[in-house]
């Protein structure tokens, strides 16, 4: 699964994306945890984890370039993910 | 009879050919069935105005009213109703701003203010102690909103609040705003309810007031709203570090940007003109509304070629039009152009998408170049991103010269006169131009600017809200809607227009939706304020009699099924990228699902049981 992060995210990371592998189906929420933990320097994931339960209004998750996702929502391996940064307002 | 929480009671009406003012006791079945704000104001729109009422006429009525929440301690609630014929439209017009104006009128005795007539002179009103005078404005006229509010806090003090039209209120433009508070920037913007204040000679209102404000039950009520305001401060972390702006990024990721007058699904230059960047470059502060967690408002200094700002800095829409309407990526550029915007008093949304609109035309070879002349009479050449033709043509605008007089009267009007298949790249509902939302994003946004009683609007139905983050379990919502579903839109956005309706009348501010308040928690809080005993439903059947009497002010006005529709390039043409590629809105399908769900029939027109059991036969 490869991860893009919409700007300013990839500079924070340092990187434009990221590509994990999972053998079976996982939440969004579970991808999110995941990136906080690798990530961990990364503040805005650190606004939302860990020990917190997953905020989506600090961050949007878009699959497969469409499609905005809820926390709770299954994805695949072969799926692209981009995580957005907040999205409310305007 | 009990004492109701939250209003004064009186509403003042001031007859400026005559000089004369009348204060008018509201009847607590009034309070109850119309709340206040927008409401309110609709009602007294009906009565006041007669059908054929030209919008620049003496006998238009221009509504300044408050909710009952105006002013309190209840979060958001910093917010104030403009009401009024819109001369942009001809239909309804309305227009919402924050601050604190809203709050000082309260303090200064009044929960409104209805000005008819027209001074012979330019005159600005004063309004203190339940009483309202009108006092000389010559030495105003002419001067930029900035000055206007810098002059009157001399004159009265800096605890006074002023609304103020700038030289295209007094120009009569018919994109012209309503400015409260100076460089504050808050804006009445959508409609040109400025060009009525100017077409009344009224250069500006000032409110000065400290009276407390009645609260039926104030332990209970201050209960409440401790119990949620730490949530709201958690849940809306993102507008509180980066304003609006913050979702442009997202914006163009998921193809709600208006790219290139609307032609584009994807704009590579987001990034720099995002709140993010904001927050690294520009932003020396933020700024609130009265009583609000949130604190979405950004205050920057910027030093550039274009000139120097040290205020309120641009928020989402302005950037997304003057940003990616006309592909402008140079945010100083755009930090200019909205404080021009402010002094002069013309709305960001309809300047950008006129502004586009010439550059479009212009690049399709529709417009003679001879025809685009800045205020100088200097020919300009309008071409996409061009920061400084921007600029020009805002300045042209405010000043009513060159290609400004046309920009000046909306697209739909310039396209009228240009002619030459222009139309098409005009793009607005009844008149009013589209905000920085493609309805190709969200197809609930198609059915809400088609059915908007002020023309394309985001913000009556804010179904896009529900579509993004935030939930609302007393209508059904009870997760995040696809954004792309074509099923049970008519009713979800009869629903929510309901709620706005609410919203736009109790005045409070719309994200704190996005703070996680719901209809019940705004249902106790407006209980334990007035003393009134409301049910959610009551408060829902309030929002639906309030849209409907907008709705009908503009079936008398001539509006039907005909002109709840998208700009063709909007309805037919799917954009080639993006988020949000390939999308077109199933608008028929959607638009005879929601006048079912309304009970309207086929033309759009409420249903004559609809009316009575709305109680408004």
């Amino acid at each position: 699964m490869r991860i893009y992060f919409a700007s300013p995210l990839a500079k924070m990371i340092g990187q434009r994306d990221y590509d994990i592998t999972v053998h079976s189906t996982v939440t969004v929420e579970e991808v999110v945890c995941l990136l906080s933990r690798r990530f961990a320097q990364t503040q805005v994931f650190q606004d939302d984890y860990p020990g917190k339960s997953y905020v989506p209004n600090l961050l949007m998750v878009l699959k497969n370039g469409r499609y905005l996702l809820k926390p709770q929502d299954c994805l695949e391996n072969h799926d692209d993910l981009e995580i957005i940064p907040p999205i409310m307002g305007g | 009879m009990m004492t109701v929480g939250g209003y004064t009671g009186n509403i003042a009406y001031i007859d400026l050919t005559a000089g004369h003012m009348e204060c008018r006791t509201t009847s607590e079945q009034d309070k109850r069935l119309w709340l206040g704000g927008s409401g309110m104001g609709a009602k007294i729109l009906m009565e006041e105005c007669k059908i054929d009422t030209h919008p620049l006429s003496p006998d238009n009525p221009l509504i300044f009213m408050t909710g009952p929440m105006t002013g309190t301690n209840i979060p958001g609630s910093g917010r104030h109703q403009v009401v009024t014929k819109s001369p942009l439209t001809e239909i309804y017009g309305e227009a919402d701003a924050g601050g604190k104006w809203g709050a000082v009128l309260k303090r200064a005795g009044f929960d409104g203010l209805v000005f008819k007539g027209k001074s012979e002179r330019p005159a600005y009103a004063f309004v203190h102690e339940k009483c309202v005078q009108i006092l000389d404005a010559n030495f105003l006229w002419g001067l930029d909103n900035y000055q206007v509010n810098e002059v009157l806090q001399e004159r009265h003090g800096q605890d006074i609040a002023v609304a103020s039209i700038g030289p295209a209120g007094e120009n009569q433009v018919l994109i012209a705003t309503i400015l409260h508070e100076g460089k504050k920037g808050r804006s009445a913007g959508r409609g040109g309810l400025g060009a009525v204040m100017g077409s009344k000679n009224l250069k500006a209102v000032v409110v000065k007031g400290d009276n407390p404000i009645a609260v039926y039950d104030r332990v209970a009520l201050q209960a409440q709203i401790d119990a949620v305001t730490p949530g709201i401060a958690e849940k809306t972390k993102g507008l509180q570090d980066y304003g609006t702006a913050g979702a442009l990024i997202g914006s163009e990721r998921i193809g709600d940007l208006p790219v290139k007058n609307w032609s584009q699904g994807t704009w590579s230059e987001i990034d720099k003109i995002s709140g993010q960047t904001m927050a690294d470059s520009i932003v020396k502060g933020k700024s609130k509304c009265h009583s609000c967690p949130v604190s979405c408002g950004r205050t920057v200094k910027s030093e550039s070629g274009y000139g120097s700002v040290d205020g309120k800095g641009p928020e989402y829409e302005t950037l997304g039009m003057f940003g990616g309407a006309c592909m402008v990526s140079d945010l100083d550029a755009i930090v200019q152009a909205n404080e021009i915007c402010n002094r002069y008093g013309i709305d960001t949304i309809s300047s950008g998408g006129a502004i586009a609109f010439l550059m479009d035309i212009y690049e399709q070879g529709l417009i003679a170049d001879a025809d685009i002349t800045d205020v100088d009479g200097q020919q300009l050449k309008p071409l996409w991103g061009d920061a400084k033709a921007m600029i020009s043509l805002l300045h042209s605008i405010g000043r009513q010269r060159g290609i400004g007089k046309l920009l000046g009267q909306g697209v739909r009007r310039a396209a009228e006169a240009i002619g030459n298949g222009t139309e098409d790249y005009a793009f607005h509902v009844k008149g009013l131009e589209l905000p920085a939302h493609d309805p190709r994003a969200f197809n609930s946004l198609a059915l809400g600017y088609a059915t908007s009683n002020r023309g394309a609007c985001h913000l009556q139905g804010g179904s896009y809200f529900f579509e993004k983050v935030a939930i609302l379990p007393e209508i059904g919502i009870m997760e995040v809607l696809d954004r792309f579903r074509a099923d049970n839109q008519g009713f979800v956005q009869a629903c929510l227009q309901n709620t706005m309706s609410v919203m736009d009348s109790l005045k409070l501010c719309k994200f704190l939706f996005y703070g996680g308040i719901d209809l019940t928690i705004i249902t106790g809080w407006l209980n334990a304020l007035t003393g009134f005993n409301y049910t959610v439903e009551e408060v829902l059947t309030a929002g639906e009699r309030i849209f409907t009497i907008k709705r009908m002010f503009n079936v008398q006005c001539g509006i039907s099924s005909l002109d709840d529709t998208l700009p063709r390039r909007i309805a037919e043409v799917p954009r080639p990228d993006g988020g949000a590629a390939d999308n077109l809105p199933p608008l028929a399908a959607m638009l005879i699902e929601y006048y079912a769900a309304r009970g309207w029939d086929d033309h759009g027109r409420p249903l004559l049981t609809t009316i009575n059991r709305l109680g408004l036969g």
